[in-house]
């Protein structure tokens, strides 16, 4: 009966073991596969950032005019923000390819591309004409061949990696995973 | 007996395993914090150099506003103001303006018609002189930019220039909003004249080129105007031809009757 007892213990103390892991889900196949599906989020956000941020650094005269067309920002606050944006976008990128502080990157993210469907949404609403920034030029355009709707999807399309970053930011190849114990 | 020993046994190894993984767990939260901090240093690093890249532009505009006078090509009174028309016509209108200005453009769309159709068929020509004098009044640099961008257009031709001036009005912006004084905000205004976007004219328009030349119009006007500048200043014949509050229409008209009587009187 003891060892039958001592048996039975260390089985149930293995059970709870698997249930403090990080939260156990509906399906454990996923959570084998977390870390690379992480991976793979990480790298795209980053990747995404990368691309918006880099045209913007090579002409920042342009990107005030784009920020200015938007016509949300006063006058004072166009030209800081118009520069300190692709900055902010490059860091963005550039930490969350090499996985340094993923959850927190991840909300920025996603409170940043949040901001950003605003805008666009604003500009439908407010009906004004542009082809929206976002890596294009945003210069005025007639009415109808605007694509705000489309604008809107892509940027709710990299929300995606963005909420499953918060929601499981442990991932592969990750200065991260490297430096938590 | 075996039981009582091991219970114990099991109790501190659980214990020390607590213990453990709460020094764990204290660890991993001090490192995330570490983490954290960084990523947030960065992030501020990051807007900072942005900011100072900002702060260095801004201050390399100034700088081409004291750079060398140069004049745009083909400008004539000295170099100072773009002709329009030919030179063979006797009767010379004279026009003091900024981009910027909105009596200016007011100006601009009663009389522009008018002395285009007359410069287009030879009976006048006109004198384009462009100063800062909104820059000067309410801060900024759009006046000076869309300026020197003007002087650019002329580098490339002179139906061009003409063709951008229509088009900075046609596009500007209220008075405290100094959209002008962004580079790329006035390229891409130039994507709007079929042929004056190139390369050499982005680098005129980015570099200031022309900015001195601005300048030196303001100066030129204040010196002629005892420190009293207002715009637009229309001089048909060196005779000053005053904007009024009157309706558009009776302003037209009184605007051709001036051009006509000039050019008649001519011969």
């Amino acid at each position: 009966m003891a060892t039958k007892g001592a048996v039975t213990g260390k089985n149930t103390k293995d059970a709870q073991d698997v249930q403090a892991e990080p939260p156990s889900s509906w399906h454990p196949r996923l959570d084998a596969h977390s870390p690379w599906i992480s991976l793979v989020a990480r790298v795209a956000l980053g990747v995404m950032w990368l691309y918006y941020a880099l045209p913007k650094l090579a002409t920042p005269t342009q990107n005030v005019a784009d920020v200015r067309n938007f016509r949300i920002l006063p006058g004072g606050l166009i030209t800081a923000f118009a520069y300190g944006q692709p900055y902010l976008e490059l860091a963005l990128g550039l930490l969350l390819i090499i996985g340094l502080g993923t959850r927190l990157l991840a909300l920025l993210s996603g409170v940043l591309l949040l901001v950003y469907i605003g805008g666009i949404i604003s500009l439908g609403a407010r009906g004004i004409h542009i082809t929206c920034g976002c890596g294009g030029a945003g210069a005025a355009v007639d009415a109808g061949q605007t694509r705000y709707i489309l604008d809107v999807l892509r940027d709710v399309l990299y929300l995606i990696p963005a909420l499953w970053l918060l929601w499981r930011p442990k991932s592969r190849f990750s200065a991260d995973q490297a430096l938590l114990p | 007996m075996a039981p009582q020993d091991k219970k114990p046994t099991g109790k501190a190894r659980d214990r020390a395993a607590a213990a453990y993984a709460a020094d764990q767990a204290a660890k991993r939260r001090r490192r995330q914090f570490v983490i954290g901090g960084i990523v947030v240093v960065v992030i501020l690093a990051a807007i900072g150099i942005g900011i100072a890249v900002q702060h260095s532009n801004s201050q390399s505009n100034s700088a081409a506003a004291n750079g060398p006078l140069v004049f745009p090509s083909g400008t004539v009174s000295d170099g100072l103001a773009v002709q329009y028309g030919s030179s063979a016509a006797k009767t010379t209108l004279t026009i003091y303006e900024d981009f910027r200005c909105p009596y200016c453009k007011q100006a601009e769309s009663m009389f522009g018609p008018i002395y285009t159709a007359d410069a287009q068929a030879g009976k006048i020509k006109v004198l384009y002189h462009i100063v800062n004098l909104i820059d000067r009044n309410d801060g900024g640099t759009g006046s000076i930019q869309s300026g020197s961008a003007a002087g650019c257009a002329q580098d490339v031709g002179n139906a061009k220039f003409k063709a951008y001036h229509d088009v900075l009005y046609a596009n500007q912006p209220e008075e405290s909003d100094d959209a002008y004084a962004s580079t790329g905000t006035l390229i891409s205004l130039a994507k709007q004249v079929p042929g004056l976007d190139s390369a050499s004219f982005e680098a005129c328009v980015n570099s200031g080129k022309y900015q001195p030349w601005v300048k030196k119009n303001y100066d030129a006007l204040s010196t002629q105007e005892g420190g009293s500048v207002s715009t637009p200043d229309y001089l048909i014949n060196g005779q000053s031809f005053e904007l009024t509050t009157q309706p558009a229409a009776t302003q037209e008209a009184n605007f051709t009757n001036a051009l006509n009587k000039a050019i008649a009187a001519a011969g």
